[in-house]
């Protein structure tokens, strides 16, 4: 037995060890950038900082191109959202809640998009808008933003409407409720939660792109992803980490919604 | 089946369900990635993206593909750099999703939680950066490397730089992927051995990681599904001298417009991850039928 207590021992030092520095390698990164983003000199030197300083934020305020940038990714992401929202709440009914034939098939179909390399899905956008005359860069925006943002919507809000059996909704309709009124009277207010995390969950991802948005923007509308990217293609200065850490406050934003409506655990478990 | 007293009227109620999705996926998703296999067999007309003409060649593919072996190159790149970012991604996944399904502690509980969460949502460009300042000449991590009296190494550029990054993009999908499987591990076969008399590394040798294998093979399959597009870590972390196919595609587009030659090599990345996405699948359903 005391073989096996050593064992265990070292089994648990080194879980331990191994978390300890996954933790570490997945936050050092991000703290390095919080405090480059304060550093008053004007390139990129060894940490610690001598100083503190606003200038990059100054710096990020005054570049209409990072302004611009945001408004059109809040506009984007938002709209994006909301149409992805409700094309994903009436999908996850219809793959939930009916049997048909080819439902794997249209499952895995709509949930594509995670697969597909995302160079390839805005290259291939550009040509079908291309060929459709379709010139208007925030249009194009949006269109390619639903498709990349649906399965997300459709993924969370599916594994939601999967924990409520339909028991609740037969319920209502013996008792004489059609079917729009069970639909926003039973079945919405059982998956609002869902929704809300799958909405969450499509903005967050609308905001990130760069893959699929590089393609497809213009001068006229680029997301402030695209524009930072450009940027970063002739210069790391701190002017991208006064934008990280304004998009990190993004990111906290979500995680405490997703925490909220649903919990990170069960967020966790529904898996990409 | 009293959702749908009437077939017909049920039948007309879920076609009006899945409409919304299937005019966007199936009119412009399918209708643009079967554009870019049409156009893949074009010649290219400068002045113009898309090709209209009835003649179809495999010329693209040859250009590529047929008289030289730089861009087999490339893609062997794309599939040895992802696949050694995939695969210190789930060695690195499984203790933290372990941790996460098996801790009785709360609150460790939840950091770990948080941490995996912050790390999946943080912005890409977010990741990259950090990446670029940990790594650069003048980064974290030659300065250290000075501090302790070492040589600065040139990290920005090389396969190593690639491949850490494509971990930090990868790893929190790997993580959330093994965390369903592993909690599904019935925990009181882990007791009974442990009660039996084995070591408590000896049940998880012989229970837990057997029965979570499944999971740990489709992890495995969706990471590398996920590291073979890798686009944005490889851009920078890469410095354009160890870039993956999603980058030789966007760049030889960006220098050339030429939009039928993009779609050959668009083609043939997407034939790729589609492939590993393909045996996903399979091992998906084989899990099923197995459990079920």
């Amino acid at each position: 037995m005391y073989f096996y207590r050593i064992v265990d021992l070292f089994g648990k030092i080194l879980v331990t060890a191994a978390l300890v520095a996954t933790v570490l390698f997945l936050t050092l990164p991000v703290i390095t950038t919080i405090m480059i983003s304060f550093d008053p000199r004007a390139y990129l030197a060894y940490l610690p900082p001598p100083g503190f300083s606003l200038r990059w934020y100054e710096s990020f305020l005054r570049n209409p191109n990072f302004t611009n940038g945001l408004r059109t990714s809040l506009i984007v992401g938002g709209v994006s959202t909301l149409i992805s929202t409700v094309v994903g709440i009436f999908a996850s009914y219809g793959l939930v809640r009916y049997k048909f034939r080819g439902k794997e098939t249209l499952n895995s179909f709509f949930l594509s998009p995670l697969i597909v390399p995302a160079v390839v899905t805005g290259f291939s956008l550009l040509g079908l808008f291309s060929l459709l005359g379709v010139r208007i860069s925030l249009e194009r925006l949006l269109i390619a933003h639903v498709i990349i943002t649906a399965p997300y919507t459709i993924r969370t809000i599916s594994a939601t409407l999967i924990g409520f059996d339909r028991s609740l909704e037969e319920a209502a309709m013996s008792l004489g409720a059609n079917r729009v009124r069970t639909f926003l009277d039973v079945t919405i207010p059982m998956i609002k939660f869902g929704v809300v995390a799958g909405a969450v969950f499509a903005f967050a991802m609308s905001l990130d792109d760069v893959s699929v948005s590089i393609f497809l923007a213009d001068a006229f509308s680029s997301t402030l992803s695209v524009n930072l990217f450009a940027y970063m293609r002739s210069t790391f200065e701190p002017t991208v980490a006064a934008a990280s850490v304004l998009l990190m406050g993004f990111t906290f934003g979500f995680i405490l919604l997703i925490e909220r409506a649903m919990g990170l655990d069960k967020f966790v478990g529904i898996g990409i | 089946m009293s959702l749908d007293t009437d077939e017909s009227s049920g039948r007309r109620w879920l076609a009006l369900f899945l409409a919304p999705a299937a005019l966007v996926f199936v009119f412009l998703y399918l209708g643009a990635l079967c554009l870019l296999f049409v156009q893949s067999l074009q010649i290219y007309n400068p002045g113009r993206i898309v090709q209209i003409s009835g003649s179809l060649t495999l010329q693209n593919y040859i250009e590529y593909f047929g008289r030289t072996l730089v861009y087999y190159g490339f893609l062997w790149d794309t599939l040895r750099i992802g696949g050694i970012a995939t695969v210190i991604s789930v060695l690195i996944a499984y203790p933290l999703a372990y941790k996460i399904t098996r801790t009785q502690r709360r609150l460790l509980k939840k950091t770990l939680l948080t941490v995996l969460v912050t790390s999946f949502f943080i912005n890409s460009i977010v990741k990259v950066y950090s990446w670029v300042i940990m790594l650069a000449d003048t980064g974290l991590v030659n300065g250290a490397l000075a501090s302790l009296g070492y040589d600065r190494i040139r990290f920005l550029g090389t396969d190593l730089a690639v491949a850490i990054g494509l971990v930090y993009f990868l790893f929190p999908i790997a993580t959330m992927a093994l965390v369903g499987p592993i909690n599904n591990v019935d925990q009181t076969l882990e007791q009974a051995a442990a009660n039996l008399g084995a070591a408590n590394t000896k049940a998880f040798f012989d229970i837990t990681l057997p029965l979570s294998m499944p999971g740990i093979i489709a992890s495995t399959l969706l990471t590398y599904a996920l590291a073979v597009s890798s686009f944005i870590a490889p851009m920078f972390l890469g410095s354009g001298i160890a870039p993956m196919m999603s980058n030789i595609i966007y760049l030889r587009y960006s220098e050339t417009f030429n939009y039928p030659g993009g779609s050959a090599l668009a083609v043939v990345l997407l034939v790729t991850s589609l492939s590993i996405a393909y045996g996903l699948n399979k091992v998906l359903t084989k899990r099923l039928k197995g459990f079920g």
